[in-house]
């Protein structure tokens, strides 16, 4: 939308052409629209029948990076033939700029619903006559995609592709209750997770490697500006399907030989004690999901940043039931589901 | 005062002027003139355009896109006076719009009410910006740069209260998203209206 509102702008350059009788006039295609107010607003064309919004120049120009639109190889304006290339830029006949167009050399921040490590300010700056006396302007607009002949990315921006070449993983649950299959089960029962209202659950990551919680680096250059990105792991939240939540990190992980006929003890780091049974769950298991927030730190160019990544999550099922009332201690086996 | 706040703005809207804009260029009657049929109503006559005051640059972005929300509140008011009394003349808004997409397009209202005899009545349609969308740029002009000296504005145009007369399809009443581009023009020191987008996407209004 905000394109729009420049390429209505920069058509309307050519339209002054005609208000106030510029040499080489531009007219109006004929296209006026009727606003919600009833006027009139024209898309404008140049006089000498060019494409909607005085565009000009082809495609087949230099070489660009992956990724990036080539310049034109021939620029006009108005019927005169113009430099494609000025110390300000690449020509651009139309869209966002009628003039040349540069990445803006300061980057302020993104438009509210843009992503500074998507898009980025770009400065336009209008043909200038060398007869004096008359105006030379700039202005910046953005544009989430690099205009043609626009070969270079911001660090953010670069930072943005960098992060793409990241795997991020959930991480293996690890818990107590283990998953297996139980002295009293049936013959032929599948391995599952079973515990006991008010019995211990602990919780860790199992296994935490650099896709799973991370540290994971990559460097690598795009639009001229190399970015090492790291991924980490902030934390894991965990939900026990019965309405209890837990912030951890890895956690600790369960030494089911150590605990062994001691009495069973809550996690140290991370875990809960169910406070419902499971049976009025959809087959009769709560879901205990697993969730990681990513944060990637970023540094090139110069400057450094963070860019919040997708979570990401796993889950398990676990079987809660009801104990009898007893009077022997709770142990390692009962904690382990046993 | 009509031809060099509009060469200044072109300049400033990313402008290619390849011929140049000059002060000294004349301001010959718009192409809509040329076309006109016989008005309907009587023959344009002279008339003092509404001025703005004058205001410095702005302090900040807030700054800015609060002045042009009251640039174009204002717009709208002798937009439709214009609208409603077109024998005002193409250059009734001329201290409130540069461009130059603007003046043609006020010129082309003009010439179709004057052709048509479409009128406006009741009450001005209004704008109001979704601020969290809106957006400002930096300016620059002859090597000075004005930072948030253009403001993109989005958010939803209304209607309601507005009589169109004489229109074969009559704009529907209510609101709808809508866009203006406002830039303060360090020559004039005043807010112009430099773009409307009646296309604006990405409101609910």
């Amino acid at each position: 939308m905000h394109s729009r509102i420049i390429l209505m702008m920069a058509a309307s350059v050519l339209a002054l052409a005609t208000v106030v009788g510029l040499p080489n006039s531009a007219t109006a295609d004929g296209s006026c629209t009727v606003s919600i107010n009833g006027r009139q607003v024209c898309t404008v064309t140049s006089g000498g029948g060019g494409s909607p919004g005085g565009q000009s120049g082809s495609g087949s120009g230099p070489v660009s990076p992956a990724g990036f639109t080539p310049g034109p190889s021939t620029c006009s304006y108005q019927g005169q033939a113009v430099p494609c290339q000025s110390p300000q830029g690449w020509w651009s006949g139309g869209g966002d700029c009628i003039g040349y167009v540069s990445l803006a050399p300061g980057q302020a921040g993104a438009p509210p619903g843009s992503s500074s490590n998507v898009g980025a300010w770009y400065q336009c700056s209008s043909y200038c006559n060398p007869a004096p006396g008359r105006d030379c302007g700039s202005a910046t607009f953005w544009s989430n995609s690099p205009p043609a002949g626009v070969a270079q990315y911001t660090p953010a921006q670069a930072a943005g592709m960098v992060v793409k070449l990241l795997t991020l993983s959930p991480v293996d649950i690890g818990m107590a209750p283990a998953d297996k299959t139980h002295a009293d089960d049936p013959p032929g029962t599948a391995p599952y997770r079973r515990t006991w209202v008010g019995i211990p659950v602990w919780l860790w990551v199992q296994n935490p490697g650099p896709t799973t919680w991370g540290p994971q680096t990559v460097t690598a250059t795009y639009g001229g500006v190399t970015v090492t990105a790291t991924a980490t792991a902030g934390a894991v939240t965990w939900s026990s399907g019965d309405g209890q939540t837990a912030d951890c990190g890895t956690g600790t992980a369960f030494d089911e030989a150590y605990w062994a006929d001691k009495p069973a003890q809550d996690s140290p780091t991370c875990g809960w004690r169910y406070q419902h049974i499971s049976n009025a769950q959809p087959g009769g298991t709560f879901t205990v999901t697993a969730t990681t927030d990513w944060t990637v730190h970023w540094t090139g160019g110069g400057q450094n940043g963070q860019i919040a990544m997708p979570t990401t999550a796993s889950s398990t099922q676990v079987r809660v039931g009801q104990l009898e009332s007893v009077n022997t201690p709770v142990t390692q086996s009962m904690l382990a589901g046993g | 005062m009509r031809t060099r706040p509009a060469c200044a703005a072109a300049a400033l809207l990313a402008a290619a002027l390849l011929a140049g804009c000059t002060a000294h260029d004349p301001a010959p009657a718009p192409t809509a003139s040329r076309t006109a049929a016989p008005p309907a109503s009587p023959t344009p006559q002279p008339t003092i355009a509404p001025a703005q005051k004058q205001v410095g640059p702005p302090a900040d972005e807030n700054d800015a896109l609060q002045a042009a929300q009251a640039t174009v509140n204002g717009y709208e008011t002798h937009y439709f006076a214009l609208q409603a009394n077109p024998g005002l003349g193409p250059h009734y808004l001329d201290n409130w719009i540069a461009g130059p997409s603007e003046p043609y397009n006020v010129a082309q209202t003009v010439a179709v009410a004057l052709q048509t005899g479409q009128r406006v009545a009741g009450k001005p349609g209004t704008f109001s910006a979704d601020m969290s969308r809106s957006y400002t740029g930096e300016v620059t002009q002859d090597g000075t740069t004005y930072p948030n000296a253009i403001a993109y504005l989005v958010g939803c145009a209304s209607n309601v209260g507005t009589k169109f007369i004489g229109f074969a399809t009559p704009p529907p009443s209510g609101a709808a998203p809508y866009g203006y581009t406002v830039t303060w023009e360090p020559s004039s020191r005043t807010w112009m209206v430099t773009g409307e987008n009646p296309d604006a996407t990405g409101e609910t209004c």
